[in-house]
């Protein structure tokens, strides 16, 4: 049977889906309504909804002088379940306290990476702010994933070729792709031409791309699944892939397998 | 699983990135993803005139059995707007819905401007659709519906950052819907059904600007009840673009 009937038979048990990049925990002050629930609520809809694993990302870090603080609220949750990886966070007014954060938690097993996100953080992915967290990263094999926004200058897909440019093989993922249609180009032109840059596919929601016209665009291996709820619901993404007509092995590769050779470790 | 799609649209040509454009091939799509129906918009722009475009649509939905969503330009430039009677015929016997591009048109929904088309919209009852993404800010349209209770307004290509104005609209003014194109807000079928009913709520894929597989998996996963579900998929689709007129 493919992966669209066992989706529209609700019938997902065989097919490893994990969401790379989910928000987690206190959202209400954000700047649009996002529906309040509890994070073992949020874990449960996912399930429901074909998850099986999420790499979580603590919502109160965003923008807020505490980050530190909150990843560790974040690891113990992570820790406390069976079904969720979880990122560290980045941004450069807390250097130091992050920095020592991300090198005690570099190697722990539900570690996927740092997520900045320059814009949030009033920061600027083109100041400087960021270098050495870039080389720390590069040279200890670090995922960073970013938000990207064509339309936000502190955080456009294009600003990370400073950084490859140094570091040719560090491993990037740009956040929703950059976001509208110019932002997802260029995440893919970024894409072919560096070995370890990689598109996580929830900002194409608003590129006016199809799904099986995208993956034309970039290799197969360097799109990556994920939701960015509680930002966003968590069905469309999921039902981009699963009922679109690309082949069932691509399929695959999106919901679960690419992250896997990226991180390198077996998430589902 | 049976769904009518209050925001499809086809192209004459098929634009890079996208995967089914042409009238033929979107109606494709929808018969492999259970849309039974839709409300047809012709998106394109180049090479034809609005009356043209319009005919073209009008001619594909006796075809197919659809409604016909027909760009409506204010009467400012008789050569490429309707008559009032033209008008009438196509709302009352045709059964048309119609739609404004406030932005693309630089033609902002007010009274100065659509005159005694107002007027035929509130009478008969025809849908206009209007594009959230135009607008920065509800407040213009909002104090145009408040002047104009009857006339029946969907509001579609929502905008998550106008999600407190989108949903007041709903609320405080009468025949007031929107569509699901763009609804990604967290949760969002359950938490909008419950906070302005999902009487109020049609299905729309937003094709072919996009692919309608999110929105059919929100609704294949959605959690209300069996009797909303019916409603958002097709019900209220019936009730307000069809509202009963054989075409």
């Amino acid at each position: 049977m493919s992966i669209r009937d066992l989706a529209l038979e609700k019938n997902l048990k065989d097919v490893r889906i994990f969401d790379a990049h989910f928000h987690i925990g206190e959202s209400r002050c954000t700047s649009i309504y996002i529906e309040p629930m509890s994070e073992a609520d949020s874990l449960a809809l996912s399930k429901r909804c074909g998850i099986d694993k999420v790499a979580g990302i603590a919502m109160g870090a965003m923008g807020k002088n505490d980050a530190k603080k909150e990843v560790d609220w974040l690891v113990d949750l992570a820790e406390s379940r069976d079904d969720m990886f979880f990122y560290a966070w980045y941004q450069p007014r807390q250097h130091k306290e992050l920095m020592e954060q991300i090198a005690a938690l570099k190697d722990h097993p539900l570690f996927m990476g740092v997520k900045i996100h320059p814009r949030e953080d009033r920061s600027h992915l083109d100041d400087g702010g960021y270098d050495q967290f870039m080389e720390y990263c590069a040279v200890h094999n670090i995922p960073v994933l970013c938000h990207t926004w064509e339309e936000e200058p502190m955080n456009r897909p294009g600003s990370f070729e400073r950084y490859l440019a140094k570091y040719p093989d560090m491993k990037i993922i740009l956040g929703h792709m950059g976001g509208v249609r110019q932002g997802c180009m260029d995440a893919m032109r970024m894409a072919r031409e560096y070995k370890n840059v990689y598109c996580d596919i929830n900002g194409s929601l608003y590129s006016e791309l199809w799904i099986e016209e995208m993956v034309k665009f970039a290799p197969e291996h360097k799109f990556i699944f994920s939701t960015d709820q509680t930002f966003n619901d968590t069905r469309p993404v999921l039902g981009r892939v699963l009922l679109s007509n690309i082949p069932d092995r691509l399929k695959e590769m999106i919901l679960c397998e690419n992250i896997e050779n990226l991180v390198g470790k077996k998430l589902v | 699983m049976r769904f009518k799609d209050a925001n499809c649209a086809f192209y004459s040509y098929r634009p890079e990135g996208i995967y089914a454009a042409t009238f033929e091939e979107v109606k494709k799509v929808c018969d492999e993803n259970f849309i039974e129906s839709c409300a047809w918009y012709n998106a394109t722009r180049a090479g034809k005139s609005v009356r043209e475009a319009n005919a073209e649509t009008i001619a594909r939905c006796k075809e197919c059995g659809g409604v016909p969503v027909l760009r409506l330009l204010p009467p400012s430039f008789g050569k490429e707007s309707y008559t009032r009677e033209e008008l009438e015929h196509l709302a009352k016997v045709e059964g048309a819905a119609f739609r404004i591009h406030p932005q693309k048109d630089a033609a902002p929904i007010t009274e100065w401007l659509y005159d005694w088309m107002i007027e035929v919209l509130e009478e008969s009852k025809a849908p206009l659709l209007v594009l959230v993404w135009e607008y920065e800010d509800l407040s213009p349209l909002a104090e145009f519906k408040a002047k104009h209770p009857e006339l029946v307004l969907v509001l579609t290509n929502t905008n998550q950052w106008l999600n407190r104005q989108y949903v007041a609209m709903v609320k405080k003014f009468p025949n007031v819907y929107i569509e699901t194109t763009n609804l990604i807000e967290y949760y969002a079928f359950e938490s909008l059904a419950a906070e302005i009913g999902a009487d109020k709520i049609l299905f729309g894929t937003g094709m072919p600007d996009k692919e309608p597989y999110d929105r059919i998996y929100q609704m294949l996963y959605c959690e209300l009840p069996e009797d909303q579900i019916e409603l958002i998929a097709y019900k209220n689709f019936e009730r307000i673009m069809e509202r009963g007129i054989k075409r």
